[in-house]
């Protein structure tokens, strides 16, 4: 089975948007001022398409995700922007009641350390069925177990494990169990936080390649957050790189592997410890600026060898200087 | 062969078997023999996936658990048979450092914490201004400046500060060894590279070898001297980590290697790979090869024993599989 994505031909003009994030801002109060912790990001998710999240810890990308889904907890507010789904749906602006029936069977979560998030004391296929039951009503107990049978066969799952509970399973398993509980409502959009990021190589291997595997048989569009880079390469179609609350760059994979533009995607990038050829160690200084406090103009002047006067004023936007590939730096300007 | 700095003899840790648990035993380290020269100083990598023993080996080594049976030498002497003093000693020239740099912090200190306690416990200094001098120099082998980091709390260093200041507090006693337990795991990306650089720098400059425990091949690869890959409490393969790693023999070991995702999306992995249905794999069985339910190219004979390691090239390549047993 081959997994190529058609990232070469890509004419996203053409294809159906799946969710549309349009100038997010998350805010976390603390004593000493707010934090922007997601600050004005925009993008689109294409229907069928896996977007990869990537940065380092505290740039933001799980709270756009929560954001997103609108659980963003206190002190965590959000304080502006846009999230539509198909084009139809503003999340943001939803009831909560709404908004109940729309999460999950819209937008789902594979949240960070998903495996945790099982509850113990619960066979497998109860919260499975606990899903599907509290957004489609009360059904027959055969429809269901074929059901969630047909969703473990989707994501590589021997139906033994049915009447399991959680311990019972290993961590790639219950990692998969949570897809599975992902797909049960067929949701347009499914969120993946660090999908795989306890799990030991193979293991991992396995996990990513059930995801490739339901994108393609499904055609949902994914998010996938995540800070190792060789699993994006595997993985996603686009990727889109944040740093301190900012999108920075945003490219079809691998464009943005093989060309990157924005200083810190190619800090990024260079950074990853290579499998294939010894080669000396790249070590930057990195000193990120105070949150609550940035400076004006580029987010990331403190840490760029490029820096320039207008960088200090002018913070740059996010534009798109190739076709499908967008950049928020000044000297592509 | 001169006097070895450490070594590791037979080291085989069962936990469990007690009445509590049943009489249920895990083998978590299994029959492993290491060798540490006093000199030169070695980066020597101890990897595997989790539950493959590699903490057991760093806890066996810092002394906080007890081997079941074998043995634990440094210069010689026999960890477990040691004094008072004498282990005084051994803890000073063998430390560590851990993976979280969030945890071992106490969040009430300030970090200077950290380096008085050690001075304290070992008298390392005479006066305070003698005692502020060693903790500048430590700090400065990693690059940092005292004034900058001493009187914060540690929530107001990042990460990588963290570590490296880990790191300073192992460089203030100038051990011989620092068994380093998943130190960059926790560190983003672009700053592993600077933990990394330093842990070369304290084995070229000041002859301090670590043992490198990690379930990360491509650092190992980056900065490693000697690999030692463990499968389920086993040593699967050992060997030059650049030899190892570019040719690996055991088939666990190229499977793993296979399963590293590269950065390329030109190069995907190859085909698909899947476990066994049978997830029962960590049966612990005492006969035969661990790796059995899972290998592509297992052979009866798997079962009966446990393939002992076979030399399988130049610099102690060597395999624990039996596809090698007759070629070398």
């Amino acid at each position: 089975m081959s997994y190529n994505t058609p990232s070469d031909d890509y004419r996203p003009n053409r294809r159906q948007v799946a969710l549309e994030v349009k100038d997010l801002q998350v805010h976390y109060a603390t004593p000493e001022g707010d934090v922007r912790a997601v600050n004005g990001v925009s993008f689109k998710v294409f229907r069928g398409e896996l977007i990869g999240l990537v940065g380092e810890s505290g740039c933001g990308k799980t709270t756009t995700a929560m954001a997103i889904l609108r659980l963003v907890q206190p002190p965590g507010r959000i304080i502006g922007g846009q999230v539509t789904v198909r084009e139809k749906i503003d999340l943001l602006s939803l009831t909560s009641q709404e908004l109940q029936t729309v999460r999950w069977k819209e937008v789902a979560l594979i949240p960070q350390g998903a495996m945790n998030s099982l509850n113990p004391v619960m066979r497998v296929k109860d919260q499975i069925a606990d899903a599907i039951q509290s957004h489609e009503g009360k059904q027959s107990r055969p429809a269901l177990k074929a059901r969630i049978l047909k969703l473990f066969n989707l994501v590589g799952l021997p139906s033994r494990i049915y009447n399991m509970y959680p311990h019972e399973l290993s961590g790639g398993m219950k990692q998969r169990v949570c897809i599975a509980m992902a797909i049960a409502l067929d949701p347009t959009l499914i969120i993946a936080d660090e999908p795989t990021s306890a799990l030991d190589v193979i293991v991992q291997r396995i996990v990513a390649q059930t995801l490739l595997d339901i994108k393609q048989r499904l055609g949902v569009s994914m998010i996938v957050i995540g800070h190792d880079i060789g699993l994006m390469a595997q993985l996603v179609d686009r990727l889109a790189v944040m740093y301190a609350g900012n999108l920075v760059e945003v490219a079809p994979v691998k464009a943005a592997l093989s060309e990157p533009l924005h200083p810190y995607t190619r800090l990024l990038i260079e950074s990853i410890p290579s499998i294939k050829e010894r080669k000396p160690l790249k070590i930057t200084e990195g000193l990120t600026h105070d949150l609550r406090n940035p400076p004006p103009g580029c987010i990331f002047q403190l840490r760029c060898p490029h820096v320039r006067d207008k960088c200090r004023e002018v913070a740059p936007p996010l534009l798109e200087v190739k076709p499908t590939h967008q950049v928020a730096c000044h000297l592509y300007e | 062969m001169p006097q070895p700095l450490l070594e590791v003899r037979n080291a085989t840790k069962i936990y469990g078997g007690g009445f509590l648990q049943g009489g249920k035993q895990v083998v978590a380290l299994q029959e492993f023999n290491l060798t540490i020269p006093e000199r030169p100083a070695r980066i020597i990598t101890i990897a595997g996936e989790s539950g493959s023993g590699k903490s057991t080996l760093a806890n066996l080594v810092l002394g906080f658990i007890e081997l079941t049976t074998g043995q634990i030498l440094f210069r010689n002497a026999d960890v477990s048979q040691m004094n008072r003093a004498r282990q005084l000693d051994y803890r000073r020239h063998v430390q560590a450092v851990f993976q979280d740099p969030y945890a071992v912090y106490n969040p009430f200190y300030q970090v200077k914490h950290i380096f008085d306690l050690v001075i304290k416990n070992f008298g390392l200094a005479k006066s305070k201004p003698n005692a502020r001098q060693l903790i500048e120099d430590a700090l400065n082998v990693v690059g940092l400046q005292g004034e900058e980091v001493l009187h914060k709390y540690p929530h107001q260093l990042s990460g990588g500060q963290r570590q490296r200041m880990m790191v300073a507090r192992a460089y203030l006693l100038k051990p011989d060894l620092i068994v380093a337990d998943e130190p960059v795991s926790m560190v983003d990306a672009s700053l592993r590279a600077m933990i990394l650089d330093i842990m070369l720098r304290l084995r070229d400059e000041h002859n301090i070898s670590f043992l490198y425990i990690t379930h990360d091949l491509s650092t190992a690869y980056q900065v490693g001297d000697e690999i030692y890959l463990l499968y389920q409490g086993v040593t699967a393969e050992q060997g030059d980590t650049i030899r190892v790693i570019e040719n690996p023999k055991h088939p666990y070991v190229q499977q793993l290697i296979d399963s590293i995702p590269v950065p390329d999306p030109d190069q995907k992995w190859d085909s698909d790979i899947s476990l066994p249905d049978d997830e029962q794999l960590r049966t612990q069985t005492d006969s035969g090869c661990r790796f059995y339910p899972r290998c592509p190219h297992r052979l009866d004979r798997c079962l009966t024993k446990q393939p002992p390691l076979y030399q399988i090239g130049p610099a102690n390549h060597q395999a624990a599989c039996y596809l090698f047993s007759e070629r070398y």
